[in-house]
């Protein structure tokens, strides 16, 4: 495929909402959502002699997406000094949940509670209380549905503290969810 | 016998690889014996379900406004 033979306004009709869609997956600021996929677009443009007809083009636009993203990301972590594994060494003391929180009840049943778009609206309500990049890490597990090793290589962290991040995301979701199902 | 926090953990990691025999006998021992854990075990089992029910359809949740993609193919058409 060359410049020419891609219709450059239909690209943008066709593929705009879904990418922003998916950029906010994984970032919380809509302006820099909309940057970084109107970027993508000039990106993608440039190099579309590297597009392989074998794989979609909307796949292959997020792959560039997604890489805006983690660049941001690591961007952003020079600037801020605050690595993802900073979390690590912080205090220790909410790590033995199990002892010192009595969580009785389960949230097995949460889909007999709720109907299904409420469990959903509300899952997505408690995915916005996390850390911006643990969203990221989800959002690469279940939906890009990833490797461990390309989500420690994309956040530049060790396989351990991915299953902490795992592990503390579910206690997150857990608490959330659970508070809004008992109420 | 594996601590609590290292069962929690190894839960998660068998999402993403396969845990070595000794590792997932460890796993079965603990959640057999631990009512915590086997909790846990299945909170993070509904929230697995969740999350890829959730990330199943990915529909377009985010819109630019029309005014947003003429802006955007204005630009891009050079």
């Amino acid at each position: 495929m060359t410049n020419q033979d891609i219709d450059r306004a239909q690209l943008v009709e066709d593929h705009s909402d879904y990418l922003l869609s998916f950029a906010m997956t994984k970032l919380r600021d809509i302006d820099l959502a909309k940057d970084l996929v109107q970027d993508t677009f000039v990106s993608a443009l440039t190099k579309l002699e590297s597009f392989e007809k074998r794989s979609k083009l909307r796949t292959w636009l997020t792959s560039i997406l997604n890489r805006k993203i983690i660049d941001h990301w690591r961007k952003a972590e020079t600037r801020y000094t605050d690595p993802i594994s900073n979390f690590f060494d912080q205090d220790d003391s909410d790590r033995h949940w199990l002892m010192e929180k009595k969580s009785d009840s389960s949230i097995a049943n949460i889909e007999q509670v709720l109907e299904e778009e409420e469990t959903m609206n509300e899952l997505k309500d408690c995915l916005d209380k996390l850390p911006e990049k643990w969203n990221g890490i989800v959002s690469s597990k279940y939906l890009e549905e990833k490797e461990s090793e390309q989500i420690c290589n994309d956040f530049d962290i060790t396989p351990s503290n991915l299953w902490v991040i795992i592990h503390r995301t579910k206690l997150l979701l857990r608490d959330c969810l659970k508070s809004k199902v008992v109420r | 016998m594996k601590n609590c926090e290292d069962t929690t953990l190894d839960v998660e990691r068998s999402s993403f690889e396969r845990l070595s025999i000794k590792d997932r006998l460890a796993l079965r021992m603990h959640l057999a014996m631990c009512p915590q854990c086997r909790k846990y075990f299945k909170d993070s089992t509904t929230i697995d379900t969740l999350l890829k029910k959730r990330f199943s359809h990915l529909g377009e949740e985010y819109k630019f406004t029309q005014e947003e993609k003429d802006e955007m193919k204005r630009k891009l058409a050079g």
